[in-house]
């Protein structure tokens, strides 16, 4: 093998499937390139909105924590978190400025809320975010839980972590959009992300969401009025085992034999989307 | 050949180079001889060209472990028997009062009169902590004391011959892997004195057993919904293992269902 891989991830094997060659850049030559804006402020709203139901829980379960900082409050603290990181980052034509606004336009003002439901306004992202009550297991709210799933014929686990698990028993992601991107139901059933986590959620002998249901919560960056999509999807047996069968069987013998080809048709093929653009000689380099 | 042994007895030319580079993707396309990728199948053939085996041999002999090539104790008897060098070669097996394999004494000798004996016990093995439940040091005792034997006196005898490579094991390797899991019979004889000829040797192998390829989801899933695996053996499985395990559930459910 050309690399010592010791786990991969649902976003390794999407990166391999969308580029063979961008991986080898990110996991076999382990090049560093800037991080994007994108990047940096969906994780900073990432955490804002686990930090905000976190403190939910735990004045639930009786711990420590007395008093609940709206998401606004999080969110300024995990995007200084974010620049203090001393990671070297992209802006791409934004300033950090401007970024900081969005933020604290999509947590403080009402925000239109679709999916899960007829449309419906919330009076801001806190208000929105209660809905999501944590499952609690052992006194904890189940958030950012790591799961590992092994499947046969791939000698090295699968790692990912869960963003919440709601008392419903249903497995969340948050994601960051453009304004203009709109997921769609069909769209969220044909991610990766859902099949491996309800795999490996299951190997583990988890048995409180029968019906494989899987809901991504999508913040979209609006300078305007906010906007959030809740989208609930149900996966089946077929599709999970049908994903592992193609890793064990074609992802992982492709990345042992070195197989990195380009790949010149995938939307991630241009200099915005691609990290390693300018030094691949099929990109800019 | 003379007593002044190279390290390298051949260097290989521009054709060779040639035939390695496209021989190593067949190699590795072709899965017979467990390599990672393209490059490591062209060093084991290098390697081995240069120790003068021929270049599918190379594969039987030479593995790469943590990215450095390593000879096989069988592989190393090959090229000690071919170098004519070898003087003398006893392997003495020693068992305990029940007759289990308890020692392996290995005495290698060069024609120059050079000579050297090593013995390797189980509780060396013990020490070691190679014995584990089930594995090939519980199940081949005699097998796996004598290749340790013979390893460790050819690193003293004829370390020209293998060209400082590891062994497997030294590069912490399990040498049950190393597909020689065999109870050979030996019949050797030792030259009462150190002479050019070659020793007498008989050395019987059984056929070495073809081991079944490990089950996979895609073989279950060729016989079996997945709603139907998760029905009948409740999860998904995580090894080939439990693959195995779950497939030998599924054609007692499709039995009894019919």
């Amino acid at each position: 093998m050309p690399v010592h891989l010791d786990h991969l991830s649902y976003s390794s094997i999407s990166t391999y499937l969308l580029c063979p060659r961008s991986w080898k850049y990110r996991y076999v030559d382990k090049i560093k390139t800037p991080v994007s804006t994108n990047l940096i402020f969906g994780s900073a709203m990432h955490e804002a909105c686990e930090a905000y139901i976190r403190e939910g829980a735990n004045q639930l379960t009786g711990q420590e924590q007395t008093s609940i900082s709206a998401v606004d409050v999080h969110f300024a603290d995990a995007w200084k978190y974010q620049l203090d990181r001393n990671q070297e980052i992209d802006w791409q034509g934004e300033s950090e400025d401007s970024l900081v606004k969005l933020g604290t336009n999509m947590t403080t003002k009402e925000i239109v809320v679709t999916g899960g439901g007829p449309e419906r306004k919330c009076r801001n992202m806190s208000v929105f975010l209660n809905d999501f009550e944590p499952l609690i297991v052992d006194n904890e709210p189940v958030i950012e839980k790591r799961v590992s799933l092994s499947i046969p014929g791939l000698p090295i686990p699968l790692i990912g972590y869960v963003d919440l698990i709601t008392s419903d028993g249903v497995p969340c992601d948050f994601k960051t959009a453009s304004a203009k991107s709109r997921w769609s139901a069909e769209q969220a059933r044909g991610e990766l992300q859902p099949l491996i986590y309800l795999a490996a959620l299951a190997q583990e002998g988890y048995a409180l969401n029968p019906d494989l249901r899987f809901r991504y919560i999508i913040l979209r960056k609006m300078k305007t009025t906010p906007k959030a999509q809740v989208i609930e999807i149900k996966q089946t047996w077929d599709a999970i085992f049908e994903r592992l069968r193609m890793i064990a069987e074609d992802v992982w013998p492709a990345i042992e034999a070195g197989a990195f080809p380009p790949n010149e048709s995938s939307w991630k093929h241009n200099s915005r989307y691609c990290d390693a653009w300018d030094i691949c000689p099929y990109g800019g380099g | 050949m003379t007593e002044e042994r190279a390290l390298m007895t051949r260097v290989p030319d521009l054709q060779a180079w040639q035939l390695i580079e496209s021989i190593a993707p067949v190699a590795l396309a072709s899965r017979l001889f467990g390599v990672a990728s393209q490059e490591q199948a062209a060093l084991i053939m290098l390697k081995g060209y240069e120790f003068g085996l021929s270049l599918s041999a190379s594969f039987e002999f030479i593995d790469v472990i943590d990215g450095k090539p390593a000879i096989k104790p069988k592989g190393m008897l090959a090229l000690i028997h071919n170098s004519g060098q070898c003087g003398g070669l006893t392997v003495t097996d020693q068992t305990d009062d029940n007759g289990k394999p308890y020692a392996c004494t290995v005495t290698m000798q060069r024609i120059n009169g050079f000579e050297f004996t090593t013995r390797f016990t189980m509780n060396d093995a013990q020490n070691a902590g190679l014995i584990k439940s089930k594995g090939a040091w519980e199940k081949y005792p005699a097998n796996m004391l004598r290749w340790r034997a013979i390893g460790y006196c050819a690193d003293i005898v004829f370390p020209d011959l293998c060209g400082g490579m590891y062994r497997p094991e030294e590069l912490g390797a399990n040498v049950n892997a190393d597909g020689e899991p065999i109870e050979a019979e030996y019949i050797v004889t030792t030259p009462a004195q150190p002479a050019p000829a070659p020793q007498t040797a008989v050395y019987t192998e059984p056929p070495i057993p073809t081991p079944e390829p490990a089950m996979t989801l895609a073989d279950l899933l060729a016989q079996w919904p997945a709603h139907r695996i998760i029905e009948v053996y409740g999860g998904i499985p995580a090894s080939a293992a439990q693959v195995a395990e779950a497939k030998e559930k599924l054609e007692q459910a499709d039995a009894s269902a019919s």
